[in-house]
């Protein structure tokens, strides 16, 4: 084997081969991999003449392709109708559709996905976005289906999901598109505006002609027009949502200043005496829109993110009605249907089971790791995943009926009943805003006792308008871009930008068990080799082989932990299933079992959850299967207990399994056997303490917590249901972005407050000028303009004072 | 300087000009896809798109 000590790269995808290459002779050449699926899809790509892919990847670093990267498991049928109809658009030759394609890296990918796919036939045109990774396909449903072009896209090594325009551009897009368009309008306006201010400003040191003046003037007005009157709408709108409820926000105290100034610029233009502040109007507007603009920003890539992330297709299933088998979508299946589950799929309504016997995942439900076997007549919740195939069940009501659908409608009042935390500008601002009033207030009285009604009144205006913090706007969305930039590289996807805030102040995080701080599937613990130490081999492939025919879940795990080690299969003489004991397998007049130690043994034992195996009653092996916590679980508890005073697991699991758990990763903080109504009421209760709460799971039994803690965070690969409800979404799905994520957030919260302080800072030191009658549009401007500039650079400034 | 009274109407109206034209690829999604291009340019394309 080829020496350690410098690690050859791997030809397709440039990182350095980690163990043995895999060789491979491909046109005359031997090559070297670092996995099958690099070596796959390289044989592919030269067998079909796209070398060039190499040339355009250059010696750029991509990641390995792994085994074939579609998971196992059941993929979901896109070939239906009501995928079709909700996914795709009908065009003149066929469907067109957008993919999202996540694993893009560099120009070569495109270019892959750009030739290969149009080669297929019944493709027509393929075209991939490079900024948002979304490709354009169009192709004939009569030669080619939609399933095998995103199978295709597979087998390239990419990730796809079906991306459903008509939800995202509904909720997200046109609003921000449009709030584009208002900056764009209000940036236009205020460059133009700064030549003619300058202009003026010159002029009002140095003496202009006054016609000329009255000129720039009633640009200037021209020019503030539409800023404040367009671009302007979303203030309008907040300052009288504001107003309605009798509250004073920034908006408010935004909106008055800005008319003020424009409405007082427009009498100084029409009268022809004084200064006008039109430029103001343009540069308070476009800035604070910018930093709304970059917020919602954050919010329209989160929205997408999470597009990717939930698989919400329409399912169909299989359907007797009436003596007739048909396919439903999920929706139209009534009171009285039969429906076939096949191995994978999740029971779309409540029911109960007519096969003899089969095995559900209820964890989504309960919590409960375990599979559970369910008998005839036994009643299936919504929802129960199903590890058997073919399963029969009378559906007893619609799925709006189903006790899943009533999860939903708990979660929906949970959301309503949400406490609001309020953000710390909006705190801020509203101290600041009864200062400025008040201030406002002594200074009309002042002059108007010194000075006489008029100049009163112009130093009032005047005092408003310097008090309208413009970076203010800038100062929050500045600190957040940069923080959210900082926390998708850490694999954290935060929904809406104001959660950063609450995360930083969480006092107590709650932890469901397992699929979150475990990994949520059986693993090998312990195999106990009981007779003949030397023969492990052999037993265990007889294990394996005798597993390979159970239909038990655990024989899955069973055979996926063996799978390198088995030989091939061996020859029975007969096999047989004992439901909810274990297999028997015969050769000979050897009789072999594998299963619970009462069956394996005919002993008195108790069953201990071990899997035995036995020749003839005599036991030669065990194997203990656990739900092993995850590996970086440890380092990551022992961090967030430097950052968080309280942690606590709540889980659904028995009291001993739990336990165990809690003094590994010594949380001293657990309860057991709960109720996902019980989990929640656990949370209201640390609510109703004071304590702002963070919630991590990853089920739809943990959903109702999440939507009802302060911070819901769902592990990336967690159920569709607590995705959407979850304010976090960790979507590396590992535990240690966690607590990198705190500290992220308290930085920005740190970062926030400063950069609130300085605009308000010097906005105060505008204030006394405006109040002795000083004030003048250059000072102001020149005043905006710096203060903006200082937010930003010290936002920025985070990624330098931040270790992670 | 009276000039300005001219020059001053008829850069407005260019810019301004200029600025709608901006908008109105805005809208169509001209701006969707910035980075693809550059690269594009440099695949020799076998089956040209029409």
């Amino acid at each position: 084997m080829s020496s350690v000590l410098t690690k050859t790269l791997c030809f397709h995808c440039n990182s350095p081969i980690e163990g043995t290459p895999i060789f491979r002779v491909l046109k005359g050449e031997e090559r070297e991999y670092c996995c099958n699926g690099c070596a796959e899809l390289s044989s592919m790509l030269l067998e079909n003449g796209l070398d060039r892919f190499y040339e355009i990847r250059g010696g750029q670093t991509m990641d390995p392709i792994r085994n074939g990267s579609s998971e196992e498991g059941s993929s979901p049928d896109y070939d239906n109708e009501s995928v079709y109809s909700e996914y795709l658009e009908k065009t003149k030759a066929g469907y067109s559709g957008l993919i999202t394609v996540s694993g893009i890296h560099c120009s070569a990918c495109v270019w892959l996905i750009e030739t290969v796919l149009p080669k297929t036939d019944g493709v027509q045109d393929a075209r991939l976005n490079f900024g948002t990774g979304r490709l354009k396909v169009e192709f004939d449903p009569s030669k080619v289906r939609l399933s095998s072009i995103l199978k295709l896209i597979r087998k390239l090594g990419y990730s796809p999901s079906l991306y459903s325009p008509l939800k995202a551009e509904s909720k997200v897009e046109k609003p921000f598109r449009d709030l584009g368009i208002r900056m764009a309008v209000a940036g236009f306006c205020w460059g133009n505006i700064m030549l003619f201010s300058a202009s003026l400003y010159a002029g009002y040191f140095q003496g202009m002609d006054v016609n000329m003046k009255n000129l720039f003037h009633y640009v200037s007005w021209m020019l503030a027009t539409p800023v404040f009157f367009y671009s302007g709408y979303p203030f309008w709108k907040g300052a009288f949502e504001a107003w309605k409820h009798k509250l004073l926000s920034m908006d408010v105290l935004l909106f008055i200043g800005v008319s003020l100034a424009y409405f007082y610029s427009i009498y100084v233009t029409v009268s022809e005496r004084g200064e006008v502040y039109f430029d103001s109007v343009c540069t308070i507007y476009f800035f604070i829109l910018l930093g709304k603009y970059l917020e919602a920003m954050i919010r329209y890539k989160a929205g997408t993110k999470i597009g990717e992330l939930l698989s919400l297709l329409p399912e169909e299933y299989e359907v007797q009605r009436e003596g007739t088998w048909s396919k439903f979508p999920a929706r139209n299946i009534q009171k009285g249907d039969l429906v076939k589950l096949v191995h994978g799929s999740k029971a779309p309504v409540d029911g109960a089971l007519k096969s003899q016997e089969a095995f559900f995942d209820e964890a989504v439900l309960t919590g409960e790791s375990e599979p559970i076997r369910r008998t005839a007549g036994e009643e299936i919740k919504a929802g129960s995943l199903c590890l058997s195939s073919d399963v029969l069940f009378l559906s007893s009501g619609t799925s709006q009926e189903s006790s899943l659908a009533q999860i939903g409608k708990l979660l929906e009042e949970s959301l309503l009943r949400k406490p609001k935390i309020q953000r710390t500008t909006d705190r801020m601002a509203s101290v600041f805003i009864k200062i400025v009033l008040v201030i406002a207030i002594c200074t009309f009285f002042y002059w108007w006792k010194f000075d006489g009604l008029e100049s009163a009144l112009l130093n009032t205006i005047s005092v408003l308008i310097v008090a309208c913090p413009c970076a203010l706007g800038l100062s929050v969305p500045a600190a957040l871009v940069v923080s959210h930039l900082l926390q998708s590289k850490e694999g954290v996807l935060i929904k809406s930008p104001e959660t950063a805030e609450t995360l930083a102040r969480v006092d107590r995080i709650f932890f469901d068990k397992t699929g979150t701080l475990t990994v949520g599937k059986l693993e090998l613990a312990r195999e106990l080799i009981l007779e003949k130490a030397e023969r492990a081999d052999e037993y265990r492939s007889i294990a394996v082989d005798l597993e390979r025919h159970s239909s038990h879940p655990v024989a899955r795990s069973f055979t996926k932990a063996f799978a390198l080690t088995s030989e091939g299969p061996i020859s029975w003489n007969s096999l047989e299933e004992l439901p909810g004991q274990g297999m028997e397998g015969r050769i000979g007049d050897s009789i072999y079992r594998i299963g619970n130690r009462k069956f394996t043994s005919d002993s008195l034992y108790e069953n201990d959850g071990l899997i035995y195996l036995s020749k003839d009653m005599r036991l030669l092996a065990a194997w203990e299967f656990k739900d092993k916590e995850r590996a970086e679980a440890q380092k990551s508890i022992s961090k967030l207990r430097s950052l968080v005073q309280n942690l606590e697991i709540l889980s659904g699991d028995i009291p001993a399994k739990v336990k165990e758990l809690a003094s590994k990763l010594s949380i001293s903080e657990y309860s057991a056997n709960l109720s996902p109504t019980q989990k929640r009421d656990r949370i209201l209760d640390a609510q109703s303490q004071g304590e702002i709460v963070a919630m991590v799971g990853d089920g739809i039994n943990d959903s109702a917590c999440i939507a009802q803690a302060d911070i819901g965070i769902s592990m990336g690969m967690g159920s569709d249901l607590s995705l959407d409800r979850s304010d976090i979404i960790l979507t590396k799905n590992r535990l240690d972005s966690l607590p990198k994520s705190i500290s992220i957030a308290r930085k920005t919260r740190a970062i926030i407050r400063q950069n609130i302080c300085l605009s308000l800072v010097y906005n105060s030191i505008m204030i006394p000028l405006a109040f002795s009658g000083l004030m003048l549009p250059v000072i102001c401007a020149g005043f905006m303009t710096l203060s903006s500039f200082t937010v930003v650079l010290n936002s920025v400034s985070m990624r330098s004072r931040i270790q992670l | 300087m009276n000039i300005l009274y001219l020059t001053i109407p008829i850069a407005l109206i260019i810019s301004f000009g200029a600025f709608y034209v901006f908008i109105i690829n805005y809208r169509s999604g001209q701006y969707e896809d910035i980075e693809g291009p550059k690269y594009r340019m440099l695949f020799d394309e076998e089956n040209p798109r029409k």
